[in-house]
């Protein structure tokens, strides 16, 4: 299983991706330039956090244009895996390939920070590795990742359970007081309807390596190997 | 929360003037998702440095 990362001018978590694939995962990992205009070697596009183009006008809105996204669209629909993690989650919004948009969190400000976040199915590979209903933490660092969408979207959502990863409190609650930037049913994380597209705003990324301070992330990389290639997990027990 | 944006674009006519401002408006300044736009369009002559 091949991945590939798509770097634009902006992309600030696309190494941090690289480095959890390539090392922690030990597969064939490549960092794919904006510009190019062939990725049918890959098997998973992974979209990186950061700040696209500058994201002047609107988070992710430019990213639409570039070269390689036509490709990322083209890859989604033969089926192959793609995950939007923060930024590339607010891209796969824009470019149209996931519902709804994000906007300004709640209090209006920029929030780095853990959250507890609930994983609400696993029988998709993104999530293979988690028990039903798990509580786990994720770094979360955004200025627009407050997840609106418009009723009967929201209600399509719930409706096909593409909603993967809800905010909550550490006690798994999800209410708004688990909420820390305002969501609408407190989404964290969804699908598209064929489950092989994946947004997600927390970063699975930076709590992969136990000397960052938590490994609850590294599970979604590991169940999406173990689930869709029947590799067995690299990383040892730590 | 708004945006205004003033730019400049050429079209033989103010019909067409609109329909290239629809698209682009949809396309890119706005996400319709979440947002509405509107736009006053106002005819400029510009030398566009054609040679004589």
């Amino acid at each position: 299983m091949k991945f590939g990362v798509i770097v634009f001018p902006g992309s600030n978590c696309d190494r941090d991706v690289a480095y959890v694939t390539r090392t922690l995962l030990d597969r064939p990992t490549r960092l794919v330039w904006h510009e190019e205009t062939d990725i049918s070697d890959l098997d998973v596009v992974i979209i990186p956090g950061g700040f696209s183009y500058g994201d002047y006008l609107r988070c992710g809105a430019i990213a639409q244009f570039s070269p390689v996204m036509g490709q990322v669209i083209e890859h989604a629909k033969q089926g192959k895996f793609v995950l939007g993690i923060c930024n590339g989650f607010q891209v796969l919004t824009e470019v149209g390939l996931l519902p709804g948009a994000l906007i300004r969190n709640r209090n209006l400000h920029f929030i780095c920070d853990r959250s507890a976040v609930k994983v609400e199915r696993t029988d998709l590979p993104w999530t293979s590795a988690y028990s039903p209903g798990e509580v786990i933490t994720l770094p979360i660092a955004h200025g627009e990742g407050r997840y609106y969408a418009d009723a009967d979207t929201l209600k399509a959502l719930e409706d096909n359970n593409q909603i993967l990863f809800r905010y909550c409190t550490t006690k798994g609650e999800v209410n708004e007081q688990g909420n820390l930037n305002g969501s609408l049913h407190n989404i964290a994380g969804i699908c598209d309807r064929s489950g092989r597209v994946l947004g997600m705003m927390p970063h699975p990324e930076r709590a992969s390596d136990p000397v960052l301070g938590g490994t609850d992330g590294i599970k979604l990389f590991q169940g999406l190997l173990a689930a869709a290639t029947g590799e067995t997990l690299p990383l040892q027990a730590v | 929360m708004g945006k205004y944006i003033e730019l400049m674009l050429s079209a033989d006519n103010e019909e067409q003037a609109r329909e290239k401002l629809d698209r682009i408006c949809d396309q890119l300044l706005a996400n319709p998702v979440i947002e509405n736009y509107r736009f006053d369009l106002e005819e400029v002559y510009a030398q566009m440095g054609a040679s004589t």
